[in-house]
């Protein structure tokens, strides 16, 4: 990865760009699709709250997306302390995020192959963080889904209809 | 434009991380599943191997004529059947990869339902979506069935609480 170019690194952002649009708008529903009296839920004492697995998605998922525009990874929290619902986080979440998307398609090409430490851990070109991200924010959003079922709550459509989305539309075809 | 090579780095490092899980789903609970409308842990296993097998249909071919009325769902016997499922579906994939050009990566490719067409866009864009994204999100709801099983998870894109060792980490 080390020898991207810019012309390969603008392209890989452009491709980027659709499924960060497309992913983030799931996002959102399943992290609005927690009840507010659920947040507390966590399917074992090893196991984050839903509430801290729905920061942790919202505030990481911009995180990464910051990374290629700051050229730098940091751990700086980002996320309010006030949000503390998923209505607000999504909220905040969906904002970001759309604000970081439009700055993220306009970022000079020569800045996209940067490279960016991790932790000390790696070192990758900054645009290499999109793919990072987005991977991360679908394992975590897929670990929250199977909360919504465990909890008792709705599940949204993710990659396909849900029982409960075929369940609603099958309730309107019969109404 | 994303390279074959490139593809190829990316799914067989998520089809390694995704066995890991797949590896330790105890034997005797193919039928366990944490709630009446959830997989089971067999049917989750299964949809995972078949996220992975799109692979082969993507790169395999310029379409891919689904007939729901003949579809039978993979249904393992065993864990040790999912585990050899999925890495003859893991090798299919990349070999199916390995033989593409880049140019082909970059071609449309069709989904098609009973010979009408459903969706249709480039071999990358498909592979991310129905194999990529679609396993890691699966992977992650198998993670918690493992959680609920106390089952040591281990990790994926960062520590567990079972395996904190693990080289990536990320906060909120």
């Amino acid at each position: 990865m080390s020898d991207m170019t810019a012309e390969q690194a603008a392209w890989m952002r452009d491709f980027y760009l659709r499924p960060l649009k497309l992913e983030s708008a799931t996002t959102l529903k399943v992290i609005t699709a927690v009840p507010v009296t659920a947040a507390d839920y966590r399917p074992d004492a090893a196991s984050r709250t839903a509430l801290d697995l729905l920061r942790h998605i919202a505030a990481t998922d911009n995180r990464f997306v910051e990374t290629v525009l700051n050229g730098g990874f940091s751990t700086d929290s980002i996320i309010p302390e006030s949000a503390q619902t998923p209505a607000q986080v999504g909220e905040w979440y969906a904002e970001r995020h759309a604000a970081n998307r439009e700055r993220l398609a306009a970022v000079p090409p020569a800045d996209l192959i940067k490279p960016v430490d991790f932790r000390g851990m790696f070192t990758w070109p900054a645009v290499m963080f999109l793919q990072l991200g987005l991977h991360h924010t679908i394992h975590h959003r897929g670990q929250l889904s199977a909360y919504l079922r465990a909890m008792g709550a709705k599940v949204p459509s993710i990659y396909g209809e849900s029982y409960d989305a075929a369940q609603a539309r099958r309730a309107a075809q019969t109404a | 434009m994303i390279t074959t090579e490139e593809l190829l780095a990316e799914f067989s490092h998520e089809a390694a991380v995704t066995r890991r899980p797949l590896a330790r789903i105890p034997a005797d609970r193919l039928e366990w599943r944490p709630h009446r409308k959830s997989f089971t842990l067999g049917e989750l296993g299964s949809h995972i191997v078949e996220c992975v097998g799109w692979a082969r249909a993507i790169f395999g071919a310029d379409e891919f004529d689904f007939d729901p009325r003949s579809y039978r769902p993979y249904r393992p016997a065993s864990v040790a059947d999912l585990l050899t499922e999925f890495d003859r579906e893991a090798e299919a994939g990349e070999d199916a990869l390995r033989r593409a050009t880049t140019t082909a990566a970059n071609e449309s490719w069709r989904l098609k339902v009973l010979g009408r067409v459903r969706l249709e866009r480039s071999r990358a864009d498909a592979l991310r979506d129905f194999t990529l994204s679609h396993q890691i999100h699966h992977r992650g709801q198998l993670t918690v069935y493992l959680r609920l099983l106390d089952v040591p998870v281990p990790g994926s894109y960062g520590p567990t609480a079972d395996e904190p060792s693990d080289h990536r980490s990320e906060d909120s």
